[in-house]
């Protein structure tokens, strides 16, 4: 059941991103790769130094946890990004950002709900904080990232 | 602990060589690229060992460990930095070379043949240890897989 739901939810996030308006495919690529060595990193300082999550051991639940965090949640950071910088309305854009959290939320409560793992002295609330925490780092990282590159461009062109 | 590694064990002094030595090639070769594709090409290989070691490295998938511990250390980090020079050289070498058609096959298979050859000299020197009846054979197709989505992916972002 659980890797059913990550999986639909997943897809929907694809297909959500297919649809918003595209930073370049640069951006993109670089926002992806830097979320995920943040998000993979972060993830399991908590589950297997720290020990707060507890993986379930059955296989399925297991790449439901591997979809959630490859798919699921840096795929919505880069909607969210895209939607940021693209010419949409401020409160659409806040709109945006609340709408994603919550969805992550629900999926927290879900996964703890099915069993795909349990906390131990944890709670979806700092889930939610570690990923708003490590959304503020992307997008700073990514700052630097497209100073650094356009810094290049406009050397080239004057 | 975070500092817990031999800094001196052979292990150790490879990743180290590796990195340094990558990057100081990479720093004199000559630029072929512009910026966003060089760093972009170094993240890569950060990102490909980063997505194994937590997925089939660790958790239940349990197929390896790195330097005889599966505790998070400062060598990991550093395990993880030398593959970026890596990936960087691998696209360098193949935009250099121009390389295209049958010859990008052989490129891949041959950069396979090598990653294969220094696993096995990782594993002799204890930066990998197997388990779950995991060997080195398995890696050869993981190789081969990851070396062409990094061709498709470095034409894709070379393509205006």
């Amino acid at each position: 059941l659980a890797l059913m739901i990550f999986i639909s939810v997943a897809w929907a996030t694809l297909a959500c991103f297919t649809a918003v308006p595209k930073l370049t495919k640069h951006d993109n690529a670089f926002l992806y790769l830097i979320t995920i060595l943040f998000l993979c990193n972060g993830s399991w300082i908590i589950i297997e130094e720290m020990q707060k999550i507890v993986l379930s051991k059955e296989l399925a639940d297991y790449f439901a946890y591997l979809v959630f965090r490859t798919v699921i949640i840096p795929v919505g950071i880069m909607i969210c990004e895209n939607l940021r910088y693209s010419g949409t309305m401020k409160h659409q854009k806040k709109l945006v950002y609340v709408f994603f959290y919550s969805v992550l939320f629900i999926l927290e409560w879900i996964a703890v709900g099915i069993g795909v793992y349990q906390y131990k002295g944890w709670s979806s609330h700092y889930s939610i904080l570690g990923v708003a925490l490590l959304h503020l780092l992307i997008v700073l990282v990514w700052r630097c990232f497209r100073y650094f590159t356009r810094k290049e461009v406009y050397r080239d062109v004057f | 602990m975070f500092f817990s590694d031999n800094y001196l064990s052979a292990a150790s002094i490879m990743m180290d060589t590796i990195l340094v030595g990558g990057c100081v090639i990479a720093y004199f070769l000559p630029r072929r690229f512009g910026r966003t594709v060089t760093v972009l090409g170094f993240m890569w290989g950060v990102f490909v060992v980063t997505i194994c070691d937590y997925t089939i490295g660790g958790h239940i998938l349990n197929f390896y460990d790195s330097f005889s511990s599966p505790k998070y250390t400062l060598m990991d980090l550093i395990k993880y930095l030398s593959y970026a020079p890596i990936s960087f050289l691998f696209i360098y070498i193949y935009d250099c070379f121009r390389i295209h058609g049958w010859k990008t096959s052989a490129y891949v298979l041959a950069w396979s043949i090598l990653g294969v050859a220094s696993e096995w000299l990782a594993v002799k020197l204890n930066v990998y240890e197997y388990f779950l009846g995991y060997s080195l054979a398995f890696s050869f197709p993981i190789y081969l897989l990851i070396q062409s989505v990094s061709i498709l992916l470095f034409n894709w972002l070379r393509k205006d």
